[in-house]
């Protein structure tokens, strides 16, 4: 794998546990929206490329210290701090990126970026919410008669005890 | 064809009402639907051919997948272009259809019924599989159809297409003629079609691939197949569906790859990338319903049950 790749796979692998949603959701074998490179140019071109590293860097030593994923997360982002350090700053607008599909260059930012329209259909704040996002639905006609799938099937990283935990 | 019973073609228009395909010599094109006998032996069973069989059908509609030794359900859409001044019929996989226009008020059609010779000029193939619930779509092309967008900028034009006239600057492209829409009366306004570029590189690279194989066996089988002359545009399929026959019900589309895709000759006026209203095989039949509103597998055939 190049090095490349790797920090593309190092990125998507962080992105899943920063985000709580699996692997397969964020970064698919095969996947047809490309969110994962376009993401990692994001964070790369309003971040900056070194921060983006160390950011890595830090998710790879966590896991390897054998951090739980809800340690790992609240770590880097740093969680409760109503004023954390840009590292923290730029993973917590990743997260929202994922999230929204849109870039916010501050937690003050009130006219974020959308990234692409893949972004916007893809974020996973409609997974979350178990919808579709607005303008554009995978649903058949009629299901709103139906209670939502699971969170599962929407792929959220449930605790062990599932989505009632 | 069946016996000595010619191919009956009706449909004159595009889904959605988008408008009508009107070739070089400004006659229409015409498109059929056609199921294999999975698909038909399944409507018949759950009597799906009819609005009140429909009504009474309580299940899910769930078409026969593919796998081992069953085939499963296949379903063909193609368009054909009668044959006329300036056409080549050896390029053609050609039949003698009956083409019928319905008779209406508004706008004043005329009923007719004429027998002509028509060539293929586009088809999709759907094809349901067990590692495929949400079906797997190809889709061909005559080569002569139409240039790519790349091909007019560059002005590398071939002399003469089926949808398309070299010679027409000022034609804008991929737009309906202006109504009212006359099947069986010469147009005024032939379609100028340009395909839009719209596929990732890795699809183009892997029908370009299928092309030449499949190209290079037809022509060791005989010089002169017609089929040689039809290419393969793309396939898409689901990237993330289970291996039973059955999807995810929070990704009932499976995110298909290529995101779009289109055949010049039935989706001529949505070709482009905008989710939800440009050309893609799955997310637009997965839309699909029957006459009850019920979802129908993917197919718009059983809107049709009268």
């Amino acid at each position: 794998m190049s090095d490349d790749a790797t920090r593309q796979t190092n990125f998507a692998n962080m992105s899943a546990v920063l985000t709580g949603f699996t692997t397969d959701v964020v970064n698919p074998l095969f996947d047809p929206l490309q969110l994962v490179p376009t993401y990692l140019a994001t964070a790369d071109a309003k971040g900056g490329a070194a921060l983006v590293d160390t950011l890595i860097q830090q998710f790879l030593s966590l896991t390897a210290g054998g951090a739980s994923k809800q340690q790992i997360a609240d770590t880097m982002l740093d969680t409760g701090n109503p004023t954390p350090g840009n590292q923290a700053l730029l993973a917590r607008a990743i997260v929202k990126t994922w999230y929204l599909g849109s870039w916010y260059s501050s937690p003050t930012d009130n006219s974020p970026t959308v990234v692409s329209q893949n972004a916007y259909i893809g974020g996973l704040a409609w997974k979350a919410m178990q919808a579709h996002p607005m303008g554009f639905s995978d649903f058949t006609f009629g299901y709103w008669v139906t209670p939502p799938p699971s969170l599962a099937d929407f792929g959220v990283d449930l605790p062990p005890g599932g989505q009632n935990a | 064809m069946v016996g000595k019973t010619p191919n009956l073609l009706t449909a004159p228009t595009q889904p959605f009402d988008t408008g009508p395909l009107v070739d070089q010599n400004k006659a229409y094109a015409r498109f059929e639907i056609h199921a294999d006998r999975a698909m038909f032996d399944y409507i018949l069973a759950n009597k799906l051919y009819s609005r009140a069989g429909q009504k009474g059908f309580t299940g899910t509609v769930s078409f026969p997948c593919g796998g081992g030794p069953n085939v499963g359900a296949i379903m063909v859409k193609a368009a054909w272009k009668v044959l006329g001044r300036g056409d080549d019929p050896s390029r053609f996989h050609k039949i003698d259809a009956l083409i019928y226009t319905a008779p209406s008020k508004n706008p004043p059609i005329k009923e007719s019924c004429v027998r002509q010779t028509v060539g293929l000029v586009g088809f999709h193939i759907g094809h349901r599989l067990n590692i495929s619930s949400q079906w797997v779509w190809s889709t061909f092309e005559q080569v002569d159809n139409a240039p790519d967008d790349t091909d007019v900028k560059s002005g590398k034009l071939n002399a003469k297409y089926n949808f398309f006239n070299p010679s027409c600057k000022d034609c804008p492209s991929n737009q309906p003629p202006p109504r009212p829409w006359v099947p069986n009366v010469p147009d005024k306004t032939p379609t100028q079609v340009v395909r839009v570029s719209i596929l990732p590189a890795q699809a183009l690279d892997s029908a370009k691939q299928q092309n030449q194989t499949a190209q290079a066996l037809l022509a060791g089988v005989s010089p002169k197949s017609v089929w040689q002359y039809y290419r393969l545009i793309s396939t898409q399929w689901p990237t993330q569906t289970n291996s039973d026959c059955t999807a995810n019900p929070a990704n009932p589309n499976g995110t298909p790859f290529p995101q779009f895709l289109g055949n010049v000759t039935l989706e001529t006026y949505v070709q482009g990338t905008t989710p939800q209203s440009s050309s893609s095989c799955i997310n637009c039949h997965g839309n699909a319903t029957m006459t009850t509103g019920v979802p129908s597998d993917f197919t718009y055939l059983l809107e049709n049950a009268k």
